[in-house]
């Protein structure tokens, strides 16, 4: 069955064919309403539709539709009935809710004095479903401490949906309790959209660990230097990097004795090298471990070396 | 002597209803008053804190003492909870089920519940501004009234009363 924070999101009409659905709700990625066509589901990698009996079909044709004041309630519900205090984010063009799961939305943009304002008249929705996988960075946590025990500048790069949030988390969490002979240390995380954390009213829904400090919904860059001030962490988390402003943090973060761990969209290093943000990066050697995510997961070290089979 | 405690019972339940009345007059100017205070602290949560309608009306319900204590601690399990069911509805709904009686002061709650559905942040406070704008301009003409007006209701009932017993003696 789908989670009820799930659910809960949806309008009342489609909470009722949602509560029949019967499938594995740790492998439901993303649920997709488009106004005036049929629910799409992406489940297990694979794409489906479903019919008003909550049965996955493959065939779109019989696929419950949605029409557009079942979209307008479900914004209401997702807004937590106050799309006011969203505004900025849905200018962006997403929202996370409760629980880090990521809300994108599509309409009508509103334009103001040459700059993306608002929007309107929504049409479409995808909510991407967040999920906490306690554990999911065993196999990759002994790869990132030298020998001393100290932890090194860590890069996750992965394909949009690959889990490096998920990673993320999970390495967060395990390097701010200890594990083994490692002990834990303060993780000062920035979760500029709350996804990491799913920080509710400040208090994170997400497990964390225990000497994580949580910058909830702080611009990366500004949050960083914020942290390295206030909090003193011995190890800086932030997702999705790659920002033009956040190169400069960066550096003080790396020139100052903290560690950095963070994430990038990416299909491979080779990729990262091209692009501009990272040429220094990789020039310098900054970053002594990649992490890449991309059908299965590689580690590397500085030199760019292969460490795990 | 059952003359004239009758006298004394009808001369007491009209000048009753005459004070029922005033009192009803001094009931809608607190109950006016106190959703201008709501209002006021609705809009500081929304303006400072950028805080969702369920977690602003939570603020307020700990901060509010008056007569809405009760209705706004309702609108807010509601919305917490989560059932399904449009702002509107909630919001009416629980100012049927806490205020059953007739009164004419809840349409300033009505129209109040539906400036909070502005999905734009700006206009939302510039509704809420001129509604307070309003709200104050109607609880002043009322304070004005109040005085006289309950003096006369007041009044009336009294003579009512002797009148009825006058005429029935």
């Amino acid at each position: 069955m789908v989670k009820k924070d799930i659910t809960n999101l949806l309008s009342l009409g489609l909470r009722k064919t949602f509560q029949k659905i019967e499938i594995d709700a740790d492998r439901l990625q993303e649920i997709r309403l488009r106004s005036e066509k049929p629910i799409v589901l992406k489940y297990d990698n694979k794409e489906y539709f479903i019919n008003s009996q909550g049965v996955l079909l493959k065939d779109y044709e019989k696929g419950v539709c949605v029409s557009q004041s079942e979209i307008r309630e479900t914004l209401e519900y997702i807004g937590n009935y106050s799309l006011y205090a969203y505004e900025e984010e849905i200018g962006q063009g997403f929202l996370t809710v409760s629980g880090g799961h990521r809300v994108g939305v599509a309409g009508k943009v509103i334009v103001e004095q040459g700059r993306k304002k608002n929007m309107k008249y929504i049409s479409s929705i995808n909510i991407r479903l967040a999920h906490e996988i306690k554990g999911c960075a065993d196999r990759v946590l002994p790869f990132l401490f030298d020998r001393s025990g100290a932890f090194l500048h860590t890069l996750i790069i992965s394909p949009p949906l690959g889990g490096k949030t998920t990673m993320l988390r999970d390495l967060v969490r395990q390097i701010s309790n200890g594990k083994d002979n490692v002990n834990g240390l303060n993780v000062g995380l920035v979760d500029e959209r709350s996804e990491i954390a799913a920080c509710y009213l400040g208090v994170p829904q997400n497990d964390v660990g225990l000497r994580t400090d949580v910058l909830d919904c702080c611009p990366k860059a500004e949050g960083m230097e914020m942290l390295l001030r206030s909090m003193s962490p011995q190890v800086m988390a932030a997702d999705e990097i790659g920002l033009e402003k956040d190169a400069e943090v960066l550096r003080h973060v790396f020139g100052c004795g903290c560690k950095l761990l963070a994430t990038v969209h990416g299909q491979n290093i080779d990729e990262l090298k091209k692009r501009q943000f990272f040429k220094d990066f990789f020039r310098d050697k900054l970053f002594e471990r990649y992490v890449v995510l991309n059908k299965g997961i590689s580690i590397y070290d500085e030199n760019e070396r292969r460490l795990n089979a | 002597m059952l003359k004239l405690l009758g006298s004394i019972m009808v001369i007491a339940s009209l000048s009753g209803i005459g004070f029922c009345f005033a009192g009803g007059l001094k009931k809608k100017l607190e109950l006016m008053e106190a959703i201008k205070t709501m209002a006021y602290l609705m809009h500081g949560n929304i303006k400072y804190a950028n805080a969702t309608l369920p977690e602003a009306l939570a603020s307020v319900t700990a901060k509010h003492k008056g007569e809405l204590k009760g209705f706004l601690h309702e609108v807010t399990g509601i919305l917490e909870e989560n059932e399904g069911e449009s702002f509107m509805v909630i919001w009416n709904g629980a100012i049927d089920r806490m205020f059953p009686e007739n009164r004419e002061e809840l349409s300033f709650l009505r129209r109040l519940g539906e400036i909070f559905m502005y999905t734009d942040r700006r206009m939302q406070l510039s509704g809420i501004e001129l509604f307070i704008e309003q709200i104050d301009t109607d609880i002043a003409e009322l304070a004005q009234e109040l005085k006289p007006k309950c003096y006369l209701y007041k009044m009336m009932g009294i003579l009512a009363g002797i009148f009825v017993v006058i005429i029935t003696l």
